[in-house]
């Protein structure tokens, strides 16, 4: 049994007790960083840095993070001062070193492209080639460009084949268009679209 | 009991208890004691150490509220009553706090912060090490610097305050670096320079500053982080691309480039620390 404490949930971090030791937890919530605290640590951090006290138990380690993490995001949409940025990530990488790059597009090479997972690789470069930061430096640029190329081609022969065209469910899916055009120029600008398809999400500069 | 007060008239007996220590220590102590305390009586500052959300919500509003502040701010939004308030927050600390708040004039007007040269502080209160610049105590008569966490060390368990203790190790701002020193004479020779910011300022052991009046965003000289936690939110950006982040880490992705956005808008360095 683990009992919680104290918590800033805003941030999740949280006090625990368990088997009679009072321990911090604070994301990314790996064992290794769990600290054993003295019991005065609670006090402090409740009067001076925001925490406080709660009292509730959990089964496990899981059931705790996962409270955390349910309570950071109810806390944090709540707030009026925080605003949930969807294009926060994006203005990450606006904002990432060369170092910070240079690791990207290592792991896209090392790893996405490797576990075939060719659509976010290329959705990542997508983003990066535009960036200022990735255009001043001509090598970057040069290797965002080249495995870009090589994630858009491992997507498009990872398609799966045209599925068979069953005239019956045509006219089911599209009965007015059938109707005034005749199923072949349907068939055929169908078959058009899934050759070029949408490669990038929609919205992406 | 005049905190401030007290830390004046201790001046000089601390400056006493600094020049015996450097008269009588081991070879080699006397030079290295005085290096620490001239390295801490020119880069000391008061650092207090924040979480994401405190330190957004500090750059935002631009001011440091402690726990009455704080109280009383929410107790308007709310309508409840300040001590409610408190009470709630604090629950079975709430006596311990009042107690060792009501042996000093004017408590509710109370900040606490901790003595630093560098580092990432008392992380188990914050993983952002927020460092106000020297204004906010050099000339200011309200600082008052303690051997370590005050309730820890100066409250009894009877909730009495230990006043010849408080009496003997409070300093002002002009002898922090007396303090630090006599503190930690038994270390300074052990450790390494580059060593003495998490000497003096560490999880478990920091020297305690109280300091009234305001703390703005407008004090902050930078903001310290961890280097690998900075490098942590890049990886998460590349998780969400990929499409693999939870709500809670998009959530902290947002709060990270928000705090970026206010300490550029505020043009506050970020300082980041190999941890």
């Amino acid at each position: 049994m683990i009992k919680m404490i104290a918590a800033a949930f805003e941030d999740g971090w949280a006090f625990v007790q368990k088997d009679g030791q009072t321990i911090l937890i604070r994301p990314p919530y790996r064992s290794a960083n769990n600290l054993v605290v003295a019991e005065s640590a609670v006090e402090a951090a409740i009067h001076a840095y925001g925490f406080e006290v709660w009292d509730e138990s959990f089964t496990d380690w899981a059931d705790v993070v996962a409270y955390l993490n349910k309570r950071l995001v109810e806390v944090r949409k709540a707030s009026r001062l925080f605003v949930n940025d969807p294009d926060a990530t994006l203005e990450l990488l606006r904002r990432a070193p060369k170092h910070v790059l240079d690791r990207y597009l290592a792991r896209v090479e090392g790893e996405l492209i490797p576990a075939r997972e060719f659509k976010a690789a290329a959705n990542l470069l997508a983003h990066l080639i535009n960036l200022e930061n990735v255009k001043s430096d001509a090598a970057v640029h040069h290797q965002v460009a080249r495995l870009l190329a090589a994630s858009t081609e491992g997507l498009l022969q990872s398609e799966p084949p045209a599925p068979e065209w069953v005239e019956q469910d045509l006219s089911h899916r599209c009965p007015g268009a059938v109707r005034r055009y005749g199923a072949a120029p349907i068939r055929e600008c169908s078959e058009r679209f899934r050759q070029r398809q949408q490669v990038f999400a929609v919205g992406t500069p | 009991m005049d905190l401030f007060d007290l830390a004046v008239k201790n001046a000089p007996s601390l400056k006493e208890r600094f020049e015996e220590l450097i008269k009588l220590g081991r070879p080699d102590q006397p030079k290295a004691l005085k290096e620490f305390a001239l390295t801490i009586a020119s880069s000391g500052r008061i650092c207090v150490n924040m979480k994401q959300m405190t330190l957004i919500e500090f750059l935002t509003f631009g001011k440091y509220m402690n726990i009455y502040e704080w109280a009383a701010n929410r107790a308007h939004l709310s309508g409840r009553q300040v001590t409610e308030v408190i009470q709630a927050k604090l629950g079975r600390y709430y006596e311990k706090r009042l107690a060792f708040d009501g042996f000093f004039d004017n408590s509710s007007g109370f900040h606490c912060g901790a003595l630093s040269v560098g580092g990432l502080g008392a992380t188990w209160y914050g993983d952002h090490c927020a460092v106000f610049n020297d204004s906010v105590s050099a000339g200011r008569r309200d600082v008052a610097y303690l051997r370590s966490d005050s309730v820890d060390t100066y409250l009894t368990e009877d909730l009495d305050l230990d006043k010849a203790a408080i009496a003997h190790d409070v300093a002002p701002h002009t002898h922090r670096q007396f303090l630090a020193a006599i503190k930690h004479s038994e270390q300074v020779l052990a450790h390494p320079t580059q060593k003495w910011p998490q000497l003096l300022c560490n999880d478990t052991e920091f020297v305690e500053v109280i300091f009234a009046g305001d703390a703005e965003a407008s004090d902050l000289e930078k903001i310290r982080m961890a280097r690998s936690d900075y490098e942590a939110y890049f990886d998460y950006g590349f998780e969400d691309l990929r499409g693999a982040l939870s709500d809670a880490d998009r959530y902290r992705v947002s709060g990270f480039v928000m705090m970026l956005r206010l300490l550029e808008d505020r043009k506050i360095p970020l300082e980041l620390v190999d941890d």
